[in-house]
């Protein structure tokens, strides 16, 4: 045996296993969605693209899509904001840094489902904190999750403080790994802060920056647990997201076809975050190893 | 010396006699007569408090069966797709499930009907002991006894009675509608009212006193997910004299009749004398508003507070007169001079022997040995904390709960009568999308997504007969017919 085919010898459990794990699923669910597949019935006729139709037909689809892009725009700025804000001060304050860091990061530690149920209790319109305070500032409560107008506010809120956590703790270690020489020969040059931070830091961060949009992207594409505790997409259907639609439309009406074409036009954003992903943490390992 | 070893002889003569006697009494598990001895019985229950008789009873039914019963909780909201999955792919795990009776179109191919049972062995589980509104809701169908009911659940209409009882208000709301304030409501608009009429802001006076919190008539628990409960509680009455959920001749669906389109706009008016935020109410939101807090004046709900009756907040005002909860059927709709009123029963919870199941004739004796009329199932009931609710007629016509809770009579008795006036819910395959539908779309309406009540029920009624021809209108024709033989 040559060492090539050892080789492939050697790889060939691996692709094996790829190949069950991954690449089968895969095709199993194309399969299941050009077929009107429900697991009640025994049997599942080939329907061709009508679930991929009925689906880009439904509004309830359209509705979610949106409801999910405006999520993603609303955390993917709120979320970089305050996290970028956050880090700066803790990179410019060491020794509260070994404070406060631990303790911002608590939020991205709980359970969505419990901060899900923390949510109902500190929103509660009546008996809720929130409130609360706003009543001893003499404002009047607000009807928070139960507001068809400020439902996904609520959801946004919960979701960005649990998230910018993450946003600061990558952007913190970013910021402690660039280099300082570029920022003593701005100072040396007479650049103001300002211009240090527009001119060098942000452009210097922009690869450990596409990674947090990128990772949060994704993240925020399959938001599920958190909703499904607080509103269960509701009230109406103000706050349903593209994965709660896929979970009730395969796993409470059984219609697993639908599902499945949801799922799969879900995966044309995924991928191209995904590729994008890929292609910037290469520039960034080329960038490195040019370093 | 010789003493010595002859007595040390003697003990390890006797020590090994004992071990030996001992011992045979152990080997000898034929002789005990257990039936099912070495047998395992697994159940899927509802997980949580719902689960602990299931665990209480382990070593008891150990002891009389020698049945391992294993217990495999769930929870509520997954318990559906977990139970599907296995009984679709015939695995066999399961013996016993617990499940909502509303399941039973999609589970009736995969379970042991019971009455060959019941007939051999003369009824010993009393299916002639539960009240015919459960039977007929939860465990019958198309004639065939296929459930025993767990858990009596149904609902009931709740008033502060103390309230009802000031002369000051009985005066004030006879001047302002003309009529007496009825103790208790019977219809809706006497609701709608009565709902208005006592709604009132902090410092306002009510019962004579002044008012520490908002105070507010009505109160639905109307978050997305279980609204649709609500909504039939007006729905059925607001469609008598004969209502239905479809035409059973033809499965034309009736939800967008002028009756139900009246019943939803009705829902929807009474949400102004409503606490904020209601939209997002669940059990305990209602539960704790209307209990703890006081600040409800009247509102349905299961029956953990007609349990608690005696566990009702005072009104939030100043020196409160003794708090007092009214209980009652849920309000009818009154038509040419008649009054319609319904119990709707909740279709939950049931428990089935799984046709595939290996041992039958053990998951039987289980649920024999759970459910049969005695002290050993009547303890779970009385037990707040198990959440299993009266179902029988040895539950509502205890002397030892009357003993054990004096006044609960009150509510056993109101139950009781409520109950010959039981609705049931929908179950026909596809139950969970049926109202899920009308669920989604009621939630809507409220929030204000859909702009009329009667463009919302045409959606239901529009995506009720994509579901008939998806699951095929003649079956669910045949399937609908028989909630009602």
């Amino acid at each position: 045996m040559t060492l090539k085919s050892r080789a492939r010898f050697l790889v060939l459990p691996t692709v094996l296993v790829l190949a069950l794990i991954v690449i089968f699923p895969m095709i199993f669910s194309i399969t299941v969605s050009l077929r009107d597949y429900d697991i009640r019935r025994p049997e599942h006729p080939f329907t061709g693209l009508k679930n991929f139709g009925d689906v880009l037909t439904d509004g309830e689809f359209y509705n979610a899509a949106v409801i999910t892009g405006t999520m993603m725009a609303a955390e993917l700025i709120f979320e970089f904001l305050i996290g970028m804000g956050l880090a700066l001060a803790l990179v410019n304050l060491p020794g509260a840094r070994k404070i406060f860091q631990p303790i911002l990061l608590v939020p991205m530690m709980v359970m969505p489902v419990v901060i899900g149920y923390m949510g109902r209790l500190v929103f509660e319109v009546r008996s809720g904190p929130i409130n609360y305070f706003l009543n001893l500032l003499g404002l009047d409560s607000l009807s928070w999750h139960a507001s068809p107008q400020l439902a996904l506010i609520t959801i946004l809120i919960l979701r960005i403080w649990q998230w910018t956590p993450f946003v600061m703790a990558v952007m913190v270690a970013g910021l402690l790994s660039l280099p300082i020489e570029p920022f003593d020969s701005a100072q040396v040059d007479g650049a103001t802060t300002w211009q240090i931070f527009t001119r060098i830091t942000l452009p210097m961060l922009r690869p450990i920056i596409m990674l947090i949009v990128i990772m949060r992207a994704l993240e925020i594409l399959q938001t599920f647990d958190l909703i499904y505790v607080v509103t269960l997409g509701g009230p109406g259907s103000r706050t349903m997201t593209l994965s709660l639609l896929t979970y009730l439309i395969g796993f409470r009406y059984w219609n697993v076809g639908k599902a499945s074409a949801v799922a799969w036009l879900l995966m044309i954003p995924l991928s191209i975050l995904v590729t994008v992903f890929v292609r910037v943490m290469e520039r960034g390992e080329r960038v490195g190893k040019s370093n | 010396m010789k003493k010595i070893v002859l007595f040390l002889m003697i003990c390890s003569l006797l020590l090994v006699s004992f071990a030996v006697f001992a011992g045979g009494e152990d080997e000898k598990p034929a002789a005990t007569g257990k039936p099912f001895e070495g047998v395992t019985v697994t159940v899927v229950a509802h997980s949580g408090h719902h689960a602990t008789p299931w665990h209480d009873e382990t070593a008891n039914i150990k002891e009389q069966y020698g049945i391992d019963l294993n217990v495999i909780e769930v929870t509520s909201d997954e318990i559906y797709s977990r139970e599907m999955l296995d009984l679709t792919q015939r695995t066999g795990a399961f013996d016993i499930v617990q499940y909502n009776s509303a399941w039973i179109g999609d589970y009736e191919s995969y379970l042991l009907p019971l009455d060959d049972y019941v007939a051999k062995d003369n009824d010993a589980i009393g299916f002639s002991d539960i009240l015919p509104a459960f039977n007929k809701a939860q465990n019958l169908w198309g004639g065939e006894k296929y459930s025993v009911t767990l858990d009596g659940d149904t609902f009931l209409f709740y008033y502060r009675k103390d309230l009802f009882q000031d002369a000051g208000e009985n005066a004030a709301f006879k001047a302002k509608y003309g009529y007496d304030l009825p103790d208790p409501p019977k219809t809706w608009k006497q609701v709608e009212d009565i709902a208005q009429f006592f709604t009132r802001k902090k410092g306002e006076k009510l019962a004579g006193k002044t008012l520490t919190k908002d105070f507010y008539g009505y109160a639905d628990q109307a978050k997305r997910g279980r609204v649709y409960y609500w909504y039939t509680f007006r729905y059925v009455p607001f469609s008598a004299p004969n209502p239905h959920y479809f035409d059973p001749a033809t499965m034309k669906p009736l939800i967008n009749s002028p009756a139900a389109v009246e019943a939803l706009e009705a829902m929807k008016r009474i949400m102004k004398f409503s606490p904020p935020g209601v939209l997002a109410w669940e059990w305990d939101e209602l539960f704790a508003a209307a209990m703890n807090d006081g600040t409800v004046c009247m509102w349905i709900h299961w029956t953990d507070e007609g349990r608690g009756f005696n566990k009702v907040a005072p009104l939030p005002v100043e020196n409160p007169p003794k708090p007092v909860l009214g209980i009652s059927a849920t309000p009818g709709v009154e038509k040419g001079g008649k009054l319609y009123q319904f119990t709707i029963v909740d279709p939950a919870w049931v428990a089935s022997v799984v046709k595939d199941s290996k041992n039958p004739d053990a998951a039987y004796a289980v649920l024999k040995h759970m459910f049969a009329p005695g002290p050993g199932n009547l303890k779970y009931i009385m037990d707040a904390a198990v959440g299993w609710d009266p179902s029988r007629y040895s539950h509502f016509n205890s002397t030892e709960w009357r003993k054990a809770v004096p006044g609960i009579e009150s509510y056993l008795e109101l139950e009781l009568k409520a109950l010959e006036n039981g609705f049931p819910m929908i179950k026909i395959p596809g139950a969970f999308e049926y109202n899920d539908v009308l669920d989604l779309t009621v939630s809507k309406f409220l929030a204000g997504e859909i702009p009329t009540a009667k463009a919302a029920l045409d959606a239901v009624a529009a995506k009720w007969n994509e579901l008939n021809n998806k699951f095929g209108v003649d079956k669910q024709k045949g399937f609908y017919a028989k909630i009602w033989q």
